[in-house]
């Protein structure tokens, strides 16, 4: 069994169902997660479109230099470490529901 | 990957990823009328700066100031104590020192400082400043000369080119490199799956530097994300 990483980005204030407003990636995929600027970290998958060079990313929004934390807390999400579950919620944006202190948007990008 | 255990107990593989940040924060306390402030050298960060807009730098009052600040810091008057982000016209770099414009010479956008004031300068994060690469996507440990050791990691893009971490230390005849080559194997291997989280192997200006890079001596650091 595989863990997973769930993210949503609705665009507007409906719920999300457009393309690049929900994924779900699983943790293996992760490549690698480093900042992007002063107040974005990126996280890079393997990308789904089965390219080699176009990567999928994640990036979450937080407070300024605060990638330490966000790299520190998804890892414990990748790793399970509080909860156990296989399917981690890290943004829900719909719900307002954010599982890493600080970070206050999500945005994909996806190739296909 | 998951262990299905006899007693239907299911046990998450976890996997350690590594972290790195470059050195790039430093502060300063002024002397009276200081313009310049340099950040590059071996004594300083692990990278040189060639552009003031890479860096945000701040000035922390000692005194309260209502000349010798410029307007476009809380409207020329400032507090003892508070802290004033210096805007992009009021800074510059020359080689390797960042100065800050007089406000003499610039009303608006420069600040006259005083002795004792706390001058800050961080690096802005962009991408290579700051990663966690995953332990199980390295590719290889390899000197480059005698004074330099690259840690490879799978390109988290796909490109052909790695992910790099660039150690510079000093020139034993190799020692260096083994004790680093040690390091890699054991915080690769390390056994904190329980704990989950990163292992922070450089986060200098935290004064966090893992102990294998510490005996090899390792001044710095460098991330390059392909």
């Amino acid at each position: 069994m595989e863990r997973y990483l769930y993210f949503t980005n609705p665009n507007d204030t409906s719920a999300p169902d457009a393309t690049q407003e929900l994924a779900m990636y699983p943790t293996s995929s992760v490549t690698a997660i480093f900042a992007a600027s002063a107040t974005t970290t990126t996280i890079n998958f393997v990308p789904r479109d089965g390219t080699t060079t176009t990567e999928d990313v994640v990036t979450l929004t937080h407070a300024d230099g605060d990638h330490k934390n966000v790299m520190g807390a998804l890892v414990s999400m990748i790793n399970a470490e509080k909860n156990n579950s296989p399917f981690q919620v890290v943004s829900d944006k719909e719900k307002s529901i954010f599982n890493i202190s600080g970070v206050t948007a999500c945005a994909i990008t996806s190739a296909d | 990957m998951l262990l299905h255990l006899l007693t239907n107990t299911y046990i998450y593989m976890k996997t350690n990823f590594l972290y790195f940040r470059e050195n790039g924060y430093q502060q300063y306390t002024a002397t009276d009328t200081q313009t310049n402030f340099t950040i590059n050298g071996d004594a300083n960060w692990d990278l040189d700066v060639s552009a003031d807009t890479e860096v945000k730098v701040e000035v922390t009052f000692l005194e309260a100031q209502t000349t010798k600040c410029g307007s476009a810091y809380s409207g020329g008057e400032v507090d003892a104590g508070e802290t004033v982000t210096v805007n992009n016209t009021g800074k510059s770099i020359s080689t390797n020192d960042i100065v800050i414009a007089n406000q003499g010479a610039d009303g608006t956008n420069g600040i006259t400082i005083s002795a004792g004031d706390i001058i800050t300068i961080s690096l802005i994060p962009v991408e290579g400043t700051e990663a966690c690469f995953r332990a199980d996507k390295l590719l290889a440990v390899n000197s480059t000369s005698d004074t330099i050791t690259v840690l490879k990691f799978k390109a988290s893009n796909g490109a052909a080119a790695d992910d790099t971490v660039t150690l510079t230390h000093p020139d034993n005849d190799g020692a260096e490199f083994k004790l680093i080559a040690d390091y890699v194997n054991e915080v690769c291997n390390a056994n904190i799956a329980e704990r989950g989280n990163v292992i922070a192997c450089w986060d200098k200006q935290n004064n966090v530097i893992g102990r294998g890079l510490a005996k090899a001596g390792v001044t710095k650091m460098r991330v390059a994300i392909a």
